[in-house]
């Protein structure tokens, strides 16, 4: 970590507060424009009471925790074995172009199938439960990972490619040496994108499958009126969701940085 | 082998690999069913099929329209304000860093938890179009700013070096380069736009549409006909995304090479 790394890392976090206190005006405003409810439209203050200075606070904060850790394992497991998989994949098309072929457009079908229509399909094939959940979030990762790491892999120069070539290399050496450092920056932005969609399809797995995590309790919470609830679990998992994105995203630039990509 | 030449010459053409895979789908999918017994989740492509024909359109028709309008509607939105937040950043490039970061919060709002709360607020037709235009706004504005940015640089300055200004710079460079990339974001938004209108469909407060078919469908466990509704709102959003694609390849007839 040199100084300028420090000072790189000091203006995203800077650019992100920034951006969050747009973000809770618009919030704010946009409650006060519409005229909601109070009973239903809670404010910022309100969520802070709710999980900070309530009477109950300390039991709030330990429901949403509990539904928070669910919900981070069931996105967590299916993230990084989508990943894992669409990388695995995207090597083997990079040396295989037939096999690519022959998938991809197939994977460009399926991937244009909305989750939530994929939900039920997913749960009448697997069964309500884990594998369930990670079956979604899996797909909803791997798809488009596979295509951008995939073009990250086909980015390499003809030129780079003869000369291993050229020198005796194999397809196999031509992997190793010119196409995985190439397909760097592509694996790296697939896992910042995927980061929000893992969460998206846990949290709609939980509400339409299993009822549990964050996704289940949410719509417990709007079913029962419970609104502070169901606010206090809608920032939560909107806030998480922004760490971690910003701590991808962060590994991401300091990565390419190293790599001498970032411009 | 020449055969296996001439295959695999074939096979480079996209729709013929395109049909082979699919074909290879379906033949899988009818091998690991035809020996299921009745299977209640599981049907096989000629009993979703059959049950498809069955239904007709008087089943689809009722239940694909108003979803369908509430999905353009929020795309429309959706694209709207993802333009309109991209020009702001064309105009002024120092927002683009916050703005791009108020995109991120948009796009990790996680519509499960966004739907009851804007249901509530508003009610269940305008959560659907809300979400379908959330989940559209996010890649339209991503797609737009790199687009922008991809103008080159010696582009650019030869428009400075004859004399033009930022407008002539915006104008004849930035907006040319990064049409392409906005067609490329409006197609990956054409499934987003169906998916935020099916969520809001599943919230409830919303008597017809695909989401509420499939959500009856499935509490009659009638899996030829989830099956069947999933499929159709596949080739939906499919069709929408080849339609958008077509149409942007008119449109900026420029970015034929760099597509090839």
């Amino acid at each position: 970590m040199n100084r300028g790394t420090g000072a790189f890392v000091a203006r995203r976090v800077g650019t992100l507060a920034l951006a969050v206190l747009v973000a809770l005006g618009v919030w704010v405003a946009v409650l006060a424009v519409f005229d909601v409810s109070p009973l239903i439209g809670k404010r910022p203050w309100d969520v802070f009471a709710y999980v900070v200075t309530d009477e109950g606070a300390a039991e709030h904060r330990a429901a949403i925790a509990a539904d928070l850790a669910v919900t981070v394992k069931d996105a967590g497991i299916g993230y990084l074995v989508g990943l894992a998989a669409a990388f695995v994949l995207a090597v083997l098309f990079a040396v295989s172009p037939v096999l690519e072929r022959i998938v991809m457009p197939t994977a460009m079908v399926l991937r244009s199938i909305p989750l939530v229509v994929l939900t039920p399909l997913i749960t009448l094939i697997f069964g309500i439960g884990q594998t369930g959940v990670t079956a979604i979030v899996i797909i909803v990762v791997f798809l488009p990972a596979l295509a951008n790491i995939l073009y990250g892999l086909r980015s390499v120069s003809g030129e780079h490619r003869d000369l291993v070539l050229a020198y005796g290399g194999s397809a196999w050496t031509v992997l190793r040496k010119v196409a995985l450092p190439a397909a760097v920056p592509s694996t790296l932005a697939s896992a910042r994108i995927a980061v929000p969609s893992a969460v998206t399809g846990a949290m709609i797995a939980e509400w339409l499958s299993t009822g549990q995590g964050l996704g289940g309790a949410i719509s417990r919470a709007a079913g029962s009126f419970g609104y502070d609830a169901m606010w206090a679990s809608a920032i939560t998992v909107a806030a998480v969701t922004m760490l971690a994105y910003a701590v991808v995203s962060i590994a991401d630039s300091l990565v390419q940085e190293r790599m001498g990509q970032l411009t | 082998m020449p055969l296996l030449a001439r295959f695999r010459g074939a096979l480079a053409r996209p729709w013929v690999g395109g049909t082979v895979g699919i074909v290879l789908l379906l033949v899988l999918w009818w091998a690991m069913t035809a020996n299921l017994e009745n299977s209640t989740s599981f049907p096989s492509p000629v009993d979703v099929a059959r049950s498809a024909v069955q239904d007709g359109w008087s089943y689809y028709g009722p239940n694909v329209t108003p979803t369908l309008g509430r999905a353009v509607q929020g795309y429309l939105w959706g694209n709207l304000a993802g333009l309109a937040l991209a020009a702001v950043v064309l105009v002024v490039p120092r927002l683009e860093d916050v703005i791009t970061q108020l995109g991120v919060i948009s796009s990790c709002l996680p519509v499960v938890a966004i739907g009851p709360i804007v249901m509530v607020i508003f009610g269940g037709r305008a959560a659907a179009i809300f979400l379908g235009a959330l989940l559209v706004f996010f890649t339209t504005l991503v797609g737009a700013i790199l687009g922008m940015r991809s103008a080159s640089r010696s582009s650019l300055d030869l428009v400075a070096a004859y004399g033009g200004g930022r407008w002539t710079q915006i104008r004849k460079v930035q907006l040319m380069s990064a049409l392409p990339a906005i067609v490329t974001a409006l197609q990956v938004a054409v499934p987003a736009a169906l998916l935020g209108a099916v969520v809001g469909e599943y919230l409830g407060g919303i008597d017809s549409g695909i989401g509420v078919a499939l959500n009856a469908a499935q509490r009659q466990i009638q899996p030829d006909r989830v099956w069947a509704m999933s499929i159709l709102a596949g080739l939906i959003s499919l069709a929408g995304y080849g339609l958008v694609g077509a149409l942007g390849r008119l449109l900026t007839p420029w970015a034929k090479e760099r597509r090839a």
